[in-house]
């Protein structure tokens, strides 16, 4: 009889002290939150774990916050997000808090989250083409046949939903090279058959994505609504609607993407109003010819270029014409008679061909040696992806180098580092910017 | 009986000299164009200052007092370009109605055996390639060349009917090229090789500078001679093989000469101004309107109407708007009406 | 003048087309070639205007082999009034006629005036002088083989080859054309004329050739040859020579149908 008591005050010992063990376990990071967070965090972390949190009230190693100030600043860049307004800090490095992190930004994370209560179980948007367009939450599959798109979804840290895309700027080699270095996924989402113009419904069926971004203007529209996927319209032409594009992919791929999507409008805004504040007292905004492919094909009114050049504090000398590209003669340029002419990213045209050009020499702009060939990284900095806020940054510097301290080439590692999440190698940015 | 009839013979000789002074008189009319022309444009020049600026090519000294600005504008962009636009008309017209006379067909230009539609592929190819402006007009001239030599080797394994079957190849291989080019356009980045490829496409001297003329000038001034000297010969060719070796030509020979002449003049400007159609058709039946079918004068007529109808057409296009309208809308636009009316009152000119 | 001996000619080695042609034409003489369709009466005229080159035998122009001649001298000597056609742009009676100018004009060179003045008087040896400036196309089918032959006659060569220009004439115009023609013979120039209408052979031939497969079956004065045993040989049909007395006055062929 006593052998048997002793046997099971052995067992129960051994078993308090497994389960105190294990629970020491899964206590291996402390989240400091507010009570109005608690019940999220939980239910996050039983999904992750199957376990209830440690919370603590002061020292966590992971700190869970709606509290704007806390946000870091500079490279940290934005904190992720796990609910539209609740972030997460880590306080010191700790493994196993990151991963939580992770996976809480992640669709997992916000199946659970789904799940409990704390996100929709879908979004509804109105897109670019004023349609209202329903997609069920989580979206795990993104396939952006437009091109411009895709950045979108880079620019707001949710390329891991990428599954899919048309990728401008990057069928050069050195573009190639680039996003390759950015995404290593990068071949595989660059090799199927999709652009506006054509698409193989059966690879789209096949890559079974949850939503579609895609232009107004593309040619296979009804043919995809078969499959019963939700398509989205975009059509950004102008800084606002560039925004309104990021909110919307940012609202459709959870709070993470949001956060960024909001992050980076705050950006631009603040771009645009360092310009404005230091262009204040000039009256005579400098005259700038854009041109394309060749010299004397020039950006209409309705482009986006205008705009950028707007908000780099200049005026489109082209700003008169209508539809897209124009071309024009040399007693047209004559009369604008602009005062800096800007080549495109794209194509052959360098400052160089103006330079050897007798026609030329009559311009303001090439007597004065002010013609300049826009840089670009991957997308080019003319077309209405988030990374055209660096084509403004760019203009700005060129346009009023005394007034405007913004720095193109430390703009771009900050830019790259936020919200590509991608270091950019210094020495060639700089070389880059430097033109 | 003799001195009545003799007398009649002048009276219609006279009619008929009328007309040949029409024809011949009318190479006026190009070059008044061309004067006129050099006072229109977007910038405004005043009259004194273009007529010292032209004077200055001879005196310099004349120049004084004239901007730079006004200077280049008149001498290196207006000058080349009008006189591109005189040129190509003439060559597309004069080919045109030498096309129409050796194939008996009223309803072709020089683009029948291809030359164009090579052109046109040749210019997207290189546009396609990210080539310079001189390598888009190499590529157009090559191509053009190209097409022809096909159709025209082509037409040779058959020496039945040759001139059907040439026409055929002409047709067929013109419709290549003009796939082809559909192809590079398909092919092409949308952004922004597309727009270039269209915009070449519809013809324009936009970016015209002297580097476009030596050889266009050549090409065009040399076969517009040759079709000069052979123009009264096109009657016979006109009448069929069988007659004009009856009548002791060497048919095949001429046409030959005549098909080559015509296709380096058309690949010629067609390089430097893109596709600009109607001209081969339409100029050479406003011709026979005034002057008759006799391409001894239709000849001359062709190549002054055509000068004429490009130089106005050009005007328009660089001045009507701030952008440059393309030519080959604004020959379309304006040429069809044109060919439409003439239709309607023409009767029995062919 | 002209001298064809023994001419063969075939388009494909299988079929000889001619087989054995000779013939003989003078000045001032109007030659008639009649056959049935098929029987190489024009394949025969190319030959002697020298478009085609007969595989065997010669043909000797003014005693010199035919295709010894440049095309433009051959031109100066022989003329070919081809059957009526529409020509596909409208030219005028005289710059019709003066295309007949061609041979004698170089390469790089445009009618003179001299040349203008030899289209009309070649205008007016048919008759047709007032009609100068009129479109070729709005004339009747008579006043074009008139305007051709002007042609010729601008041509200035001695030998006339007309290959069916009775053809789409209605009997007025017919006569209107072939006594022109004699009447041009009368003053030296030699004319060899395809057709299918015998009659005008009786009224108008010189001399006859009446071929058969390629063959001459015969040879000789009108008279001679329009028999009804060779006509009817030649055309494989009963014909009938209606005569008054001893003068052939036309040429029928024998219905063959009943009632």
């Amino acid at each position: 009889m006593r052998r048997l008591v002793c046997l099971l005050l052995t067992a129960l010992i051994a078993l308090s002290v497994n389960l105190s063990l294990s629970m020491a376990q899964s206590a291996a990071f402390s989240i400091q939150a507010p009570a109005e967070l608690q019940p999220a965090l939980s239910a996050l972390y039983k999904a992750r774990y199957g376990a209830a949190p440690t919370f603590v009230e002061a020292d966590g190693d992971l700190i869970a916050t709606n509290d704007r100030a806390l946000r870091p600043s500079g490279m940290a860049g934005v904190p992720p997000h796990f609910l539209p307004d609740a972030f997460f800090v880590l306080a010191r490095p700790n493994a196993e808090a990151e991963a939580f992190v992770a996976y809480a930004v992640s669709p997992d994370g916000q199946a659970a989250l789904i799940e409990s209560g704390f996100l929709p179980k879908s979004v509804t948007v109105t897109d670019q083409a004023g349609n209202k367009v329903e997609v069920a939450q989580p979206v795990r599959r993104v396939i952006t046949p437009y091109s411009i798109a895709t950045y979108l979804v880079y620019g707001t840290g949710s390329a891991d939903r990428l599954v899919a895309g048309g990728y401008l700027g990057a069928r050069s080699p050195v573009g190639a090279a680039r996003m390759s270095a950015i995404d290593e996924r990068f071949p595989t989402l660059s090799g199927y058959t999709l652009n506006q113009r054509e698409i193989n419904i059966e690879q789209v069926a096949q890559l079974a994505p949850d939503v579609i971004f895609t232009s107004a203007r593309t040619a296979w529209l009804d043919t995809v609504r078969e499959l019963n996927i939700p398509v989205v319209l975009f059509q950004g032409e102008s800084p606002e609607l560039l925004k309104e594009s990021m909110l919307i992919v940012g609202q459709l791929l959870g709070p993470n993407a949001l956060a960024h999507a909001k992050a980076w409008g705050d950006y631009y805004d603040s771009i645009f109003a360092q310009v404005v504040e230091r262009t204040r007292d000039i009256t005579a905004r400098p005259s700038v010819l854009f041109v394309g492919e060749s010299p004397l094909r020039v950006i209409s009114g309705e482009m986006y270029q205008t705009d950028l050049i707007a908000a780099a504090g200049g005026r489109s000398a082209s700003e008169g014409l209508t539809g897209y590209w124009n071309d024009v003669n040399l007693e047209q340029v004559a009369l604008w008679n602009p005062d800096v002419i800007v080549i495109a990213p794209y194509g052959n045209v360098t400052p160089q061909t103006f330079a050897e050009s007798p026609e030329w020499a009559i311009i303001k702009a090439v007597q004065d040696g002010k013609v300049y060939k826009m840089p670009s990284w991957v997308a080019p900095w003319d077309t209405p992806v988030p990374d055209s806020v660096l084509g403004v940054i760019w203009l700005a510097q060129k346009l009023f180098p005394e007034r405007v301290t913004l720095d193109c080439k430390r703009e771009a590692l900050y830019f790259f580092k936020v919200f590509y999440n991608h270091a950019l190698p210094e020495d060639e940015i700089a070389a880059v910017c430097g033109s | 009986m003799r001195i009545v009839t003799l007398g009649k013979a002048r009276d219609a000789a006279a009619a008929s000299d009328f007309r040949q002074q029409l024809a011949y008189g009318s190479l006026l009319l190009p070059l008044a164009l061309i004067a006129i022309s050099l006072l229109l444009g977007l910038y405004e020049i005043r009259v004194e200052t273009v007529a010292k600026a032209l004077l200055s090519l001879v005196v310099p000294q004349a120049a004084e007092g004239i901007s730079s600005t006004e200077l280049t504008l008149i001498l290196r962009i207006r000058l080349p370009r009008v006189l591109s636009a005189a040129l190509i008309g003439a060559a597309l017209a004069s080919t045109g109605a030498a096309f129409q006379g050796i194939f008996k067909n009223p309803l072709v230009d020089s683009n029948l055996l291809g030359v164009t539609s090579g052109a046109g592929f040749g210019a997207a190819l290189a546009l396609l390639l990210g080539g310079t402006a001189l390598m888009v007009q190499g590529f157009a001239f090559g191509f053009g060349l190209l097409a022809v030599m096909v159709a025209y080797a082509g037409s040779r394994l058959y020496s039945s009917a040759p001139l059907i079957v040439l026409t055929l190849m002409g047709i067929l291989i013109g419709s290549f090229f003009t796939s082809l080019t559909a192809l590079t356009k398909y092919v092409a980045d949308p952004l922004n090789t597309l727009p270039a490829i269209t915009f070449w496409l519809l013809g324009g001297l936009t970016g015209v500078t002297w580097s476009s003329l030596p050889l266009l000038a050549l090409i065009t001034l040399s076969g517009s001679a040759f079709m000069w000297a052979v123009r009264w010969r096109l009657n016979i060719l006109s009448l069929g093989d069988a007659e004009a070796l009856a009548l002791g030509m060497n048919p095949t020979r001429l046409k030959l000469l005549i098909i080559l002449c015509a296709t380096l003049m058309t690949a010629a400007a067609v390089a430097v101004g893109g596709v600009i159609g109607w001209i081969g058709l339409v100029i050479p039946h406003a011709a026979r309107l005034l002057v008759g079918t006799d391409h001894k004068r239709l000849v001359p007529m062709s190549l002054a109407l055509g000068a004429s109808f490009l130089l106005v057409i050009d005007n328009i296009s660089r001045t009507l708007l701030p952008a440059e309208v393309p030519l080959g809308i604004l020959t379309g636009l304006v040429g069809v009406p044109i060919l439409i009316v003439l239709l309607r009152r023409s009767q029995t000119v062919w | 003048m002209l001298e064809a001996q023994d001419i063969h000619y075939s388009y494909t080695p299988e079929q000889p087309t001619l087989r054995g042609i000779s013939l003989t034409v003078c000045a001032g003489t109007v030659l008639y070639l009649l056959g049935r369709n098929g029987c190489g009466k024009t394949t025969l005229m190319s030959c002697l205007s020298g478009i085609l080159k007969p595989q065997r035998g010669s043909i000797r122009l003014c005693g010199r082999d035919l295709h010894s001649y440049t095309p433009a001298e051959r031109a100066r000597q022989i003329g070919l009034i081809p059957q009526l056609h529409t020509p596909a742009f409208n030219y005028s009676v005289r710059e019709m006629v003066l295309m007949g100018r061609a041979p004698h004009l170089g390469l790089f060179a445009a009618p003179s005036r001299a040349d203008y003045e030899i289209a009309e008087a070649a205008l007016e040896s048919v008759g047709l002088a007032d009609y100068r400036e009129r479109p070729y196309t709005q004339l009747s089918g008579g006043e074009r083989q008139l305007v051709l032959i002007a042609r010729g006659l601008a041509q200035q060569c001695r030998i006339l080859l007309m290959d069916e220009p009775d053809a789409h004439l209605d009997l007025n115009n017919q006569q209107r054309v072939m006594e022109r023609v004699v009447r041009l013979a009368a003053s030296g120039l030699a004319f060899i004329i395809t057709s299918h209408v015998p009659n005008n052979a009786l009224h108008y031939a010189d001399r006859v050739l009446l071929m058969k497969r390629g063959a001459a079956l015969a040879h000789g004065a009108p008279a001679d040859i329009l028999t009804e045993q060779l006509l009817s040989a030649a055309y494989e049909l009963p014909i009938d020579v209606i005569r008054d007395g001893e003068l052939p006055r036309a040429i029928l062929p024998r219905r063959t149908l009943q009632g």
